[in-house]
């Protein structure tokens, strides 16, 4: 996880943001459990109860459930999981489209950037 | 019942007011940041908590008692000084706590002691000011408290130093106990804090989750801190 | 708790004394030899030298522990280390005890290193004879009386001392200077008012009558003896009166820099 956090939005909400990136790029795989509360917050530097907050969003998003003597897993739901992709992956274009438009590009001349980059067209 | 609850505490130096009617409670397991101006009361709450200040009138009472010998067993105290006996080597302080704290963990100090490149044959005298502050720390954070109460702990030090001192407090810190950073650097510590309370001039102007606090305000503690006591 | 806190004082204020503790034996001893050659005029003046050295040096102790016991009292209630020793978690009236305990404790061994110096240089044939006679009088008693009078007023001066300072250390500025001013004030206005009920006492009764009216050498010792009985009670009821008075003052709370 990347570990630098913006003090302007809440810790918590940002805290999420990387967990649900650590799933969906498969560092947590799909059923497998996370680390403790207590070591994810050691190794994140933040706030133990800042962290039970972000989990508790994933949990409410069905992203991670809670086996009350074993801890916490990812889901095995990988509609889930591609949901949240999709979900990060729409806000990640529309940044680089608002960003892009900021520099006075529009989004077909954005789009030939990108495929500049390489990869499928 | 909380960890601490101050009532209606008032305290003046001669005729100048230091502090105005605070009310405040402080739960368990979560940590604090008491933030404000240099000069507005954090120093002089802190000490009165600490039974180093008398208070003129109010209450301040941990786990419901007075405060007194059953607090202070309880209540571990990093103040914005040095206040060891400087004549004594490194080895020799923390036998001296192992021996007044029935919770501190003397394996936990060495480890640490090691861990910060502190000489345990050194005589305190002989130490920089920086390593001080840092023998302080260890000796503070080696205690398991329920209630950590650090006064200023980032003053005078480098970003590096700054980072590494967060990391210990929020490694060390026993699960389930409490801390309060008073500090007038914000922006350095507010990633790590529960709740946030606003004092100046003597008077808390406002108690808030820090989470909460940013997502109503849209922004940094630090700027609406800032924004709140313009000059 | 009581126990370590006693300990760590006494260590502090002993690592310190060793010093003149050490000097006032050598230089004792050096005065005791130097007294075998004072049929020389060199000698007699080097004799006459270490003698008063000697006797600068029971004073100096003595007046560096009263002052090294007070030190620790004020470094330790108002100066950077009183915040670490009313954060420790024992009540606030065991540590005033420990004060007190490691001043007397100190004080009583600088008056016996005091007293094994000046025995040094002075016990004589004279000297043992003279003790002698007090004793078969009236008695060891008078001897441990008038020891029990030193250590009381040695207590007493430190109790001024430190109830001084915790009465000064009350006020918000200048908190040092009124301590050393009620200290003193303290010091000499007891001491004047306890000497005056010795006299009064010793007027009213007929033996101590003696001591203050007679002007030839009768029998000192007994009403001596009556008078030490009245000081001593005297001295300890004000010592025990002080020490009640202080701790309550302490107990209330401090003020710290």
């Amino acid at each position: 996880m990347n570990f630098s956090f913006d003090n302007e939005r809440p810790i918590y909400v940002q805290l999420a943001n990387m967990i649900k990136v650590s799933i969906c790029n498969g560092t947590y795989e799909s059923g497998s459990k996370l680390p403790s509360v207590r070591d994810l917050a050691l190794s994140a530097k933040v706030n133990p109860n800042t962290l039970q907050k972000a989990l508790f969003e994933l949990e409410e998003e069905g992203l991670i459930f809670t086996e009350r003597t074993n801890g916490k897993f990812v889901t095995t739901d990988k509609k889930i999981i591609e949901k949240t992709k999709n979900e990060l992956a729409k806000s990640i274009s529309e940044n680089f489209k608002k960003e892009m438009n900021n520099i006075g590009l529009s989004l077909e001349e954005a789009i030939l950037y990108l495929q500049n980059l390489g990869g499928k067209k | 019942m909380s960890l601490l609850e101050i009532k209606n505490l008032n305290k003046s130096y001669d005729d100048f007011k230091v502090l105005k009617d605070v009310n405040l409670k402080i739960e368990k397991g979560k940590i604090y940041g008491l933030l404000g101006k240099n000069g507005a009361g954090k120093s002089t709450l802190i000490k009165i908590i600490n039974d180093l200040l008398t208070k003129d009138s109010g209450e301040v009472l941990f786990l419901g008692k007075e405060i007194g010998s059953f607090s202070k067993a309880h209540i571990s105290y990093l103040p914005e000084r040095t206040y060891l006996d400087k004549s004594m080597k490194v080895k020799e302080i923390v036998k001296y706590f192992s021996e007044f704290y029935s919770d501190f963990d003397c394996e936990k100090a060495k480890k640490l002691i090691k861990d910060l490149d502190l000489n345990i044959d050194k005589q305190i005298s002989k130490m920089s000011k920086g390593m001080q502050e840092k023998l302080q720390l260890v000796l503070v954070m080696s205690r398991e408290a329920d209630l950590y109460i650090l006064d200023e702990p980032l003053g005078g030090v480098d970003p590096a130093t700054r980072d590494y001192i967060l990391d210990t407090i929020l490694s060390n810190f026993k699960e389930g106990s409490s801390l309060i950073i008073s500090t007038h650097l914000i922006s350095d510590i507010e990633r790590i804090l529960d709740e946030v309370i606003f004092i100046d001039k003597g008077e808390i102007k406002l108690t808030s989750g820090a989470d909460q606090l940013r997502e109503k305000e849209n922004s940094s503690i630090d700027e609406i801190f800032r924004r709140s006591f313009k000059c | 708790m009581l126990r370590k806190l006693v300990k760590y004082d006494l260590k502090w204020i002993e690592k310190f004394m060793l010093i003149f503790y050490t000097i006032t034996i050598i230089i004792s001893i050096l005065a005791r030899i130097s007294s075998n050659f004072t049929d020389t005029v060199a000698g007699n003046i080097l004799y006459q030298i270490l003698k008063a050295t000697a006797i600068s040096a029971f004073v100096s102790t003595f007046i560096n522990a009263l002052i090294r016991v007070l030190a620790r009292f004020s470094l330790h209630s108002y100066k950077d280390e009183s915040y670490l020793i009313h954060t420790l978690p024992v009540e606030r009236k065991t540590v005033y005890n420990s004060k007190i305990v490691s001043s007397i404790v100190s004080m009583f061994i600088s008056l016996v290193v005091i007293l094994i110096g000046f025995l040094i240089v002075f016990l004589d044939t004279n000297m043992i004879n003279a003790i002698k006679d007090i004793v078969n009088v009236s008695g060891v008693w008078i001897i441990l009386g008038l020891a029990l009078t030193v250590i009381l007023e040695s207590t007493f001066m430190i109790l001024a001392g430190i109830i001084g300072m915790i009465l000064g250390h009350k006020s918000n500025n200048n908190r040092m200077a009124k301590s050393v001013i009620i200290a003193i004030a303290m010091y000499f206005i007891l001491q004047g008012v306890l000497l005056l009920l010795v006299y009064l006492f010793g007027l009213m009764d007929t033996d101590m009558n003696v001591l203050f009216t007679v002007t030839e050498n009768l029998n000192v010792i007994d009403p001596m003896k009556k008078l030490l009985v009245v000081v001593d009670i005297l001295y300890l009821l004000l010592v025990t009166i002080m020490y009640f008075v202080g701790k309550r003052q302490y107990s209330k709370g401090v003020n710290v820099e």
